[in-house]
């Protein structure tokens, strides 16, 4: 269990990166909807070393119903991380599993 | 055909705020709202992707609508009309330009270039044996210089027919391959422009369809890497690079962005005429590039280590 940060750390209905690698890329993404928490591996399915947003924590489109990737504009279901439109078409984004215990965040929860 | 290059791509995109932001960052001037230009007048214009005035979008995730092509002068647009009138709608437009769209489905434009000619300082290095390229007391490391994109050098294009397209380019407006990755693409220029490419494209599923990426020339390798690392200290993602091609011997180096395509920076481009032999190569990581690097956080060496006097 590693708790990844608060839950108020993320924007409500807004995302937040985290878990940076020694070279300060954040390596997961979270999707914060009211009380509920999606997370995803950093890396768009196309190649395997494709990061998804265009900023630090910016991986949504306009009206964040969808994770985007900044590579080609691909389009991906917060719910389940499959891509609806875009290069990786019917491909999936590498679901994690994490939970809310008390303010935090935390994941791989068992 | 007397093509010079890419003009201007106009996009219509999803996030008005964030892209106007990442173009205005990425160094390009806000001519007009939504109009963002390089020092020699070519560029990239934005508007909202449900804006009746844009040309129709592709069925796919590309938010770019149209690539509008300079030529040389008048003579040069009304061959091209000719000559694409003969199998396709040719649009004229008031502003004199034409439209139509290419043998892939991409929305096409022509029109007299808006190209400034340049007249600025190549990147000065001193070189041992050579003489110096900056005067004594002149520095080189100027944190604090300006780098902006001088001109768009290259557009690259997911197609699913790539055979189809190039023939276009090549037979129909004169393009010239300079170089070709077996399998998956020509490097194509126009016929007016000496650079070793204008137009790649990449084979990929019809659903893929669109814009890999844009690049702008900047001065040198120096000012290439003082924006790169700018962009990365204002947050926004890298993709790939810094490096250097090996076809086309330019640096390189890559962004994300909020109109769904990679944004390159790139430097130091070869230049070819009509004496050149084609080379073609296997695409592969080796073939790709001759070196590449990752940014890294700062960092200084010092004496003892952190706690010794």
């Amino acid at each position: 269990m590693t708790i990844l940060c608060k839950l108020l750390d993320i924007p409500d209905g807004g995302s937040l990166g985290v878990s940076p690698n020694a070279r300060g890329r954040d390596q997961i993404v979270l999707i914060r909807k009211g009380a509920d928490v999606f997370a995803y591996r950093n890396n768009c399915p196309h190649y395997d070393r494709a990061p998804l947003g265009w900023k630090k924590d910016e991986f949504l489109n306009k009206d964040q119903n969808r994770i985007m990737c900044a590579a080609h504009g691909a389009l991906f279901r917060i719910e389940d991380g499959e891509c609806v439109v875009g290069p990786c078409l019917g491909q999936k984004l590498e679901k994690l599993s994490v939970g809310v215990i008390g303010d935090d965040v935390v994941l791989n929860v068992s | 055909m007397r093509i010079l290059g890419p003009d201007e791509l106009i996009f219509g995109v999803d996030n008005l705020e964030a892209s106007a932001a990442f173009l205005r960052d990425y160094g390009l001037d806000e001519s007009e709202p939504g109009r963002f230009l390089a020092l020699d007048g070519t560029g990239i214009s934005i508007k909202e992707k449900h804006d009746p005035s844009l040309p129709p979008p592709l069925p796919t995730a590309t938010m770019l609508r149209q690539t509008i092509w300079g030529v040389e002068d008048d003579d040069a647009l009304s061959e091209i009309e000719a000559e694409l009138s003969k199998d396709r709608e040719v649009t004229r437009h008031e502003d004199g330009s034409i439209s139509c769209k290419d043998d892939s489905n991409f929305e096409i434009a022509f029109r007299v270039t808006k190209r400034k000619l340049l007249n600025l300082p190549p990147e000065l290095i001193n070189s041992p044996g050579a003489e110096p390229g900056r005067a004594a007391n002149v520095i080189g490391a100027n944190e604090d210089a300006e780098a902006k994109p001088r001109t768009m050098s290259h557009i690259v294009f997911f197609t699913p027919d790539m055979e189809k397209m190039s023939k276009f380019y090549i037979e129909r407006l004169g393009f010239v391959v300079t170089d070709r990755f077996t399998n998956t693409g020509p490097f194509l220029r126009p016929q007016s422009n000496d650079d070793h490419h204008v137009l790649f494209m990449i084979q990929t599923p019809d659903y893929m369809q669109g814009l890999e990426h844009v690049a702008f020339h900047m001065q040198g390798p120096t000012e290439l890497m003082l924006a790169g690392s700018r962009m990365v200290k204002k947050g926004y993602e890298s993709f790939w690079g810094p490096g250097r091609h090996k076809f086309g011997s330019n640096w390189f180096w890559y962004f994300n962005s909020p109109l769904g395509t990679h944004v390159e920076y790139d430097a130091d481009m070869d230049k070819h005429d009509g004496e050149w032999i084609a080379r073609e190569a296997q695409l592969s990581k080796e073939a790709s590039q001759m070196f590449l690097f990752e940014n890294v956080e700062k960092w200084a060496p010092g004496g003892p280590p952190p706690g010794k006097k």
